[in-house]
Formats: structure tokens, sequence, C-alpha cells
């Protein structure tokens, strides 16, 4: 294809949400982009004003994949370990 | 008799409630041989408009959510609410305590620009919801139920009594006992019990039985010590959109 388009309207069979948008010029990428049209949820509020202990619980639901990550970085955040390996 | 189309959607959330569905592994063969299921984003690739029931996961938070919700609602002869978020807004209510400006500026600073959002609501405040499937995640087994009970025209067995029945009959020590507040008292059941029945106290993601005695559920409250604003607390971490938690 020397030039043309090419846009994935969204990527299916994954968690969450990505487009992939291509454009091609004289057989060169001229533009590729990735993009995120995921509804922000806002989890860095949800949280603020509630006991820590209520934290793990609710970021959580993150994501459904990796509920548990998310889990474990949170009660980590909340015993004041900043360090970025997992409490395991 | 040709089968009937099932869509599956997902608006503002994890994902945790079609995960559930995947997980199904044996039991979703036999499923997916009963129906025809023509979108699935998470799970298939190809998309049709044609289909009988629509199972829709997550909260809408975005002004242009309510217009596709409206297409789905339109398209489907059935509209199942799947999971707390759907069913009755989950934790993305919990920013609805602030203000939407302070929300965006507070995560994305300068570029808050970029994002939009508006408070979190369930389905049922944009389009009318025929079903639930209760609970953050959902339960796989009662996903099954509910979709057998819809295929053979029956209404779905959703319980409308609170988890204190099922942990009771579980033999549990109750929660209040152990000095925790819990919602289950006023909580739809169907999940088993099993936040207390692992040590946790119901934290409501099923959302409340039809009629809850909610004075009952104070005197219970004040007995132990417990004030109404450690139960409100509780009540928003899965039900902030409901006048209870306001």
């Amino acid at each position: 294809m020397k030039d043309g388009k090419i846009n994935v309207h969204y990527v299916t069979r994954v968690e969450g949400h990505g487009n992939i948008v291509v454009d091609l010029k004289d057989s060169a990428i001229k533009e590729l982009r990735w993009e995120i049209p995921e509804a922000p949820r806002f989890f860095e509020v949800m949280v603020r004003g509630r006991s820590y202990a209520d934290a793990p619980h609710i970021t959580s639901r993150i994501c459904g994949i990796c509920s548990i990550g998310h889990t474990i970085a949170s009660q980590g955040a909340a015993l004041g370990d900043t360090r970025s390996t997992p409490l395991l | 008799m040709t089968k009937p189309r099932i869509a599956i959607f997902d608006f503002g959330c994890c994902e945790g409630c079609q995960l559930q569905i995947v997980n199904l592994e044996e039991e979703l063969l036999d499923l997916v041989g009963l129906v025809d299921v023509v979108s699935w984003r998470e799970a298939m690739t190809g998309h049709s408009d044609q289909y009988d029931i629509a199972f829709v996961e997550g909260s809408i938070t975005r002004e242009a959510e309510m217009e596709r919700l409206k297409g789905i609602r339109q398209n489907a002869k059935v509209l199942v609410a799947l999971g707390a978020c759907a069913h009755i807004g989950g934790v993305n209510c919990l920013k609805n305590f602030f203000e939407m400006d302070e929300v965006l500026e507070y995560v994305y600073g300068k570029d808050a620009k970029h994002f939009d959002t508006i408070p979190a609501r369930p389905l049922s405040a944009v389009v009318p919801v025929d079903y639930a499937v209760p609970g953050c995640p959902i339960d796989r087994k009662e996903f099954v139920e509910v979709t057998k009970a819809l295929l053979l025209g029956k209404k779905p067995p959703i319980p409308n009594y609170p988890v204190c029945v099922e942990c009771r009959s579980k033999g549990n020590v109750c929660v209040f006992d152990k000095g925790m507040t819990c919602l289950g008292p006023v909580t739809r059941a169907g999940c088993g019990a099993i936040c207390p029945t692992y040590g946790n106290s119901c934290e409501g993601c099923r959302g409340l039985v039809d009629d809850p005695n909610l004075d009952s559920h104070k005197e219970v409250l004040q007995e132990h010590g417990l004030t109404v604003e450690q139960m409100l607390n509780s009540f928003r971490m899965f039900d902030g959109y409901m006048e209870v938690a306001k």
C-alpha cells in the first residue's frame, strides 16, 4: 500500500479500549497513533477521605484482570512501603 | 427455531464481570451452543446491531455514552445490567461526592482539558433496564441461571432477602459481634455471604433488597456503638448513587 489509512476502531479480545490509526504516504508511515478512548474513572479521587483499610477494596476494582496487583500495591502504600517491587 | 442473539457491551468499569463469563470455561461452550453471540468486544471480533438480549456492564460516566446506551436499548428486546457498576453505579459513584472540575484537576492537573467526565450513574438512570445480574464482580453461576431463565422466557431468579440469611445459614459469627460495621442486613443475597465468610464485612455490592429495613439497621448500629456516619461511608463504597448514602 503506497498511500492509505488503516483504522482499527477498537482492538478486540483485550481488557480495555484501544484504537490504532495508521496513515501511510509514499509507502512510509506519516502517522501512527494509539488511542485510548477508555472512560477515565478517577480512582485517585475515589479513595480520598476514606480509611486506608477501604483503599485495597476500592483499588482492586481498577482492573478485572489484574485486581490482585492493585490490591497489593494499595496495601503496600498503606504500610508506607514505596518500593516498586510487590510485597510478596 | 433460530437461536436468541446475545450482545455484551461495556461502559465505565473494570470489565471483570465479562471476565467472569469468560471464566465459565466448560459451561461457556454449552451456553454459546444455545445462543448466537453477535457482539462481545472483550472476547471476540465482529459486531452486529441485530440482537435480542443485551448484557451491559459499567456505569455511564461521559455525556456521549448516554446516546450509545440509548442505541443499545433500542436494538435490544431485553436489556440486562451486568454487575454493580451497571446495576447500582458501584465504586464509580465515589467520585460523585466531589465537584467534577475538582475531580479532573486532582487527577490530570493541567491536562484535565483532554478529559471529559460527568457524575457516574447506573444504566437505569438513563434507560429502562429489564433485569440485573448484581454484584462486584457478578457470580458466574448466577449469570448462567439468569441467562437460562431469559432463554426460557422466565423471570431471572434473583433473591429478595438480605445477605444475613445466607450468612447465618453458614454459621458465621456475626460481623457486628466482631466490632465491624456490615451492610448484610439490608443487602440483596445471592452471593452466599462470601465476604463475611472470609472475614470481611458485607460492602453492599449487590444493592439493597426491595424495602430494606433501614431503621432496624440503624438500631443494630447503635447497639454496637457504631455511628450513622460509619454506615453512610460503607454504603458509599458501592451504593453511592442511592439516596440512602447521601
